[in-house]
Parts: structure tokens; sequence; C-alpha cells
């Protein structure tokens, strides 16, 4: 039984065969398949109850989110809204500069611009600039 | 595919493979039953399947490999435990009984990767390029395998002859 080479180590391996399986082996195999596919499941009750916990609790959550995030944005565009308004310093620096720049306002001029400011406080601060100058410039006239 | 269709052209392929591997005839019905079981379970769609016949042989390789993982704490290799020297002479075919477990012993004594390389490429006829595939290895890599399981196989039939 000497073997010199691999080729006849391996033609002696194959002068060997191998026996069919055990007579049934097909039968127990798929009976054991259908068995276990009927008992082995990969969700089982608990399973199923948990997740469908975590889907409730993921929907109530976006749903208060949503909810928060609608309140938030509504506040903010409130602020951001009185951010609009045009700042007050036009008004203010031209009736300063008028007082610097030109000459004393006298006493119609002074009430007219007493008569201004009194307008502005009770005006709702949403006129523009351009218009405030316009009706100051109107009033001190 | 179905699976009965597919046990037909695999499973008794299939079993050799794992005897061979495992060198138990019970564990080797197991790890079958387990292969197709996980077929069925992930619904494996046969027609993007480039080489069906390499893939069950992986998937059965693999299940293998993870009952021999499970049983770390036993017998790692299969060296001078008879009852797997009885298993694989079971199911091999000679010109009689002495032969045959003459061989199963050379068989059993080899490394279990020389082992399942020489069970494909002689039981099976597969190429080296199908056993790499197979096994996740390079072609040269099972080749030299192959040479040493077939070397070592000389080195054990010459010694008891």
């Amino acid at each position: 039984m000497k073997k010199e080479t691999d080729k006849e180590t391996e033609d002696f391996l194959k002068t060997y065969s191998l026996k069919p399986p055990p007579e049934g082996l097909k039968e127990k195999i798929l009976v054991g398949i259908q068995h276990k596919k009927k008992t082995d499941h990969v969700m089982t009750p608990i399973l199923w109850k948990a997740f469908a916990g975590c889907v409730f609790l993921l929907v109530l959550v976006l749903a208060v989110d949503a909810g928060v995030s609608r309140m938030h944005s509504k506040r903010i565009n409130r602020m951001t809204g009185l951010v609009k308004i045009p700042p007050a310093e036009t008004t203010e620096d031209w009736s300063v500069l008028h007082d610097i720049l030109w000459e004393p306002l006298d006493s119609s001029q002074e009430t007219g611009r007493e008569k201004y400011y009194a307008i502005q406080k009770s005006r709702e601060i949403t006129t523009r600039p351009q218009e405030w100058r316009e009706s100051l410039e109107k009033e001190l006239e | 595919m179905n699976l009965e269709e597919l046990y037909d052209r695999y499973g008794e392929k299939l079993y050799h493979f794992l005897v061979l591997k495992l060198g138990s005839l019970e564990n080797a019905e197991d790890i079958l039953q387990e292969t197709f079981y996980r077929f069925v379970r992930y619904s494996v769609r046969w027609k993007v399947v480039k080489n069906p016949k390499a893939f069950v042989f992986r998937v059965a390789r693999n299940e293998a490999d993870r009952f021999l993982k499970r049983q770390t704490s036993q017998q790692k290799t299969m060296r001078s435990n008879p009852s797997h020297t009885e298993g694989i002479a079971s199911i091999i075919q000679g010109p009689d009984k002495k032969s045959e477990v003459l061989l199963a012993e050379a068989l059993t004594g080899l490394p279990e990767g020389q082992r399942e390389i020489i069970a494909l490429k002689v039981f099976e006829g597969m190429t080296f390029k199908e056993i790499a595939r197979i096994c996740g290895l390079s072609a040269n890599t099972a080749a030299s395998r192959y040479r040493y399981g077939l070397s070592k196989l000389r080195a054990f039939l010459e010694e008891k002859s």
C-alpha cells in the first residue's frame, strides 16, 4: 500500500465511496423542520407586547414634541415680531441731530416736538421711520 | 426551489460532508436539519444565489463550526476519539471493513481544516476554487491544506500497513 505521490493517494482515496444516508433521513429532516418552524417563533407574545409598547411610546413622544415645538415657534414668532419693529434711534437721533445742528427750537416748534413725543407714545410702534419723519416734519412746520 | 427539491439536490452530499467534518452521525443529522431550517427561516432567494452548491455547503460548514464552538469545553480535535472513527467508518464504503476503519482512523487523525478539504475534494469532486469559497480561504491555501492532508494520510496508511 505504498503511495509515493499525492496523485496515488488521491486515486487510492477515490476507490472508496460514501454510503447513502440512513433510510428515512429525508423525512426526519423535513418533518423536524416543519415542527421547528411551528414552535420556534422569532417574535414571542411578550416580545410583540414590548414592541407595541415601544411603538406607542414613540408615537406619544413624537406627538408631544410636535406640540411643544409648535408652541415654541409661536412664541418665537411673537418675540421676533417685536424685534422686527424698526428701531427708534432714527427719530430720536433725528430730533437730537436737529437740536445739535439747527438752531434751538422756538416755542411753537417745542410744542410740536412735545406733541410728536405724545403722539409717538400713544401710537403703536409700527410705522416706518420715513413716515415718522414726514409726520414729524409736518407737525413741526 | 422548495425544501424537498433542495434536499434531493444537496441533502445527501451535505450529510456526508457533515459526518466527515464532525465524525458523528447524530451531530451531522442535527446540523443538517439546522442548515435546512436556516434556508427556510431566512427565505433564501435562490435566483439571486450565484453558486447554490457552494452556498449550501458554506451554510452547513458555518453551522457545523458554530456547533463545534459550542463544544469548546469538550475535546477540540477528534483524535483518539473512537466514536468519531466509528461515525466516519459507518459512511465509508471500501473493499472490506478493515480498510474502511483504517481510512476512517486516518481521516479522524487529520486536523479538521485538512479533513474537510479532503472530503470536499475527493468525495464531492469540487475544485479548489469552490472549496476556497466554501471555507473562506484562498484557492492556494485550500490546495496546500489538501496536500498536507494527503501527505499525513499517506504517512498514516503506510505506517499501519
